[in-house]
């Protein structure tokens, strides 16, 4: 096993907002592998992209970071220079919404040349390395695409686009959030192609931040499920869900039937002592409001449930 | 199926946009033909592109149209306006791929769902208060959201505050352009049972433009899948 894993321990986010205080991420406790695409899963509010910006230190000034995040050795909780010059040479970020990542007065080139600005390299090596970059992501014409603007290109074009400014520094980490958010199933094939291909082009960890389960079942080779705030299972979650809420959110796809999940969600603060899915589970007893269910399984397969396993 | 009345149609549309100041012209729908009956969940499939949602605002009337005309209840309102198209305006609504556009952020979500009775000329009355009510009860919102903005809700609860403020008018069609497509599965099956509960109960009409073949499989009563402009096919989707 080559490269640095990513070690999240005890990680928490708090909001605050006008209304008091939202927890975004309640003690998760986590180590995504290197050499391995993980897969982060769950519905929306769950805390996956909140989760993706904390390791990446994006998160705004009134959120509240709480736990340990380390990459192999070193840690990423504190801000220094040299953190921030890690972020995007070692983990890049390939945001979600093409269209609203893009400054759509800037032409490609402009958004490559400032991906590539960290490497130090000339204004014309910049340029050959920009045009390679486009055409490692499929683009034939890259002299073209660098003189585009982001509203000239398709939805799928703009994907790649991103995906290659991500890459720009050959990261040995990469954060893909929502990839294929409102994509179609063609474009959307386009982006799970893209992404493959960056293991070719040697960027072998990643973390995958989608509700795409098509997605997460083509491309990751373990999955973690998130929600309220926190992970309640991780490993081949599609083929052998054991966690209530896995198994729910799989119920709820048109090839199982479509069937919502049950009740309204009551958020993480009301029943942050015990299980977060209590409150919609079918099977939940007292003791699942009372104490938060222990790890149970292995490293490659765990759940937090008292019912599961 | 085929003694329901017609509803909406679109008879021989054709959409031609000028790009680069005229120098190049592209056809965006060909002599389209579509039906929509009373009561009736029409699904329209197609990749990014192929016209889907011209289609949809040229049924609005958001677009106008190079050549064909669209009927509403047999009568052709292409080249009506202002005060004749009252009717239609208010019984043909529109639910968007992403409803957090079409709400203004400066102002409360409670405001922009009643909003649209100000354009029909309606008051606040006691019974749009009591439909309100009963609607928030249907889809499941909590009162306290409508004291929000619309950044401070989720993708869920906007796209549900968007489809209240639709069936506040009592509409009689909702054309959903992707309305479910930015949502993750488990709140995209609860959209669904409240789409097929309000059909049920107010015997609406849907047309339905999705990309993703399964679920237009399960929810619909027929399927046209369009191409490059052109309808493709018309039917009942297998595979």
């Amino acid at each position: 096993m080559v490269g640095k894993s990513l070690f999240i321990e005890e990680l928490s986010v708090d909001f605050m907002i006008s209304t008091g205080k939202v927890r975004a991420v309640d003690g998760v406790s986590v180590v995504f592998e290197s050499g391995k695409i993980t897969g982060l899963i769950g519905e929306s509010g769950c805390g996956k992209s909140v989760l993706g910006m904390a390791i990446l230190d994006l998160l705004p000034a009134y959120a509240t970071l709480n736990g340990k995040i380390d990459w192999g050795e070193q840690s990423l909780n504190e801000y220094s220079i040299r953190k921030r010059k890690l972020l995007g040479r070692e983990i890049g970020l390939i945001p979600q919404s093409p269209s609203e990542s893009l400054n759509p007065s800037r032409k490609v080139k402009a958004h490559l040349n400032e991906a590539l600005r960290p490497l130090g390299l000339k204004r014309q090596e910049r340029y050959k390395k920009a045009e390679k970059l486009l055409r490692d992501f499929g683009f034939n014409e890259p002299k073209r695409i660098l003189k585009a603007y982001p509203h000239e290109l398709s939805g799928g074009m703009q994907q790649r686009v991103l995906c290659a400014i991500g890459t720009a520094c050959s990261p040995e980490w990469i954060i893909a959030d929502e990839p294929t958010k409102g994509l179609d199933s063609e474009l959307c094939k386009q982006v799970q192609q893209t992404l493959q291909s960056l293991r070719i082009q040697g960027i072998k960890s990643m973390l995958v931040i989608t509700h795409d389960l098509q997605l997460a079942e083509d491309l990751c080779d373990t999955i973690a499920v998130m929600y309220g705030g926190q992970i309640v299972e991780m490993g081949d979650v599609l083929h052998h869900p054991l966690h209530p809420y896995t198994k729910a959110f799989l119920d709820a796809l048109p090839k199982n039937g479509l069937h919502p999940i049950s009740q309204i969600n009551k958020g993480v603060e009301q029943y942050s002592k015990g299980c977060c899915f209590a409150a919609r589970c079918l099977k939940s007893r007292p003791r699942c409001f009372q104490e938060k269910p222990p790890y149970k399984g292995d490293k490659m397969h765990w759940v937090r449930c008292f019912d599961a396993g | 199926m085929q003694d329901k009345a017609k509803i909406l149609e679109a008879k021989n549309i054709t959409k031609i946009f000028q790009n680069g100041f005229g120098k190049k012209s592209i056809c965006s729908l060909k002599n389209v033909d579509i039906t929509l009956n009373e009561g009736e969940i029409l699904g329209l499939m197609g990749p990014s592109g192929c016209g889907k949602s011209t289609l949809a605002r040229i049924l609005l009337r958001l677009l106008p149209t190079d050549s064909g005309e669209v009927l509403w209840k047999g009568e052709a309102i292409t080249k009506k306006c202002g005060h004749q198209l009252l009717a239609f305006q208010r019984g043909v609504q529109f639910i968007p791929q992403r409803p957090e556009s079409s709400f203004d952020p400066r102002l409360r979500l409670g405001k922009s769902v009643v909003e649209p009775l100000s354009f029909f000329k309606e008051s606040w009355s006691e019974k749009n208060r009591k439909r309100l009510q009963v609607l928030l009860t249907q889809l499941s919102i909590s009162e306290e959201l409508l004291g929000r903005y619309p950044h401070q809700v989720s993708g869920g609860e906007i796209q549900r505050l968007a489809l209240c403020r639709a069936l506040l008018l009592q509409p009689e069609v909702l054309i959903l352009d992707e309305s479910t497509s930015m949502l993750d599965v488990s709140v995209q099956a609860q959209m669904i049972q409240i789409l097929a509960d309000l059909q049920e109960k107010h015997h609406l009409s849907y047309l339905f433009i999705t990309h993703d073949r399964e679920l237009a499989n399960y929810f619909c009563n027929r399927i046209i899948v369009m191409e490059k402009g052109e309808i493709l096919k018309k039917g009942i989707l297998q595979n």
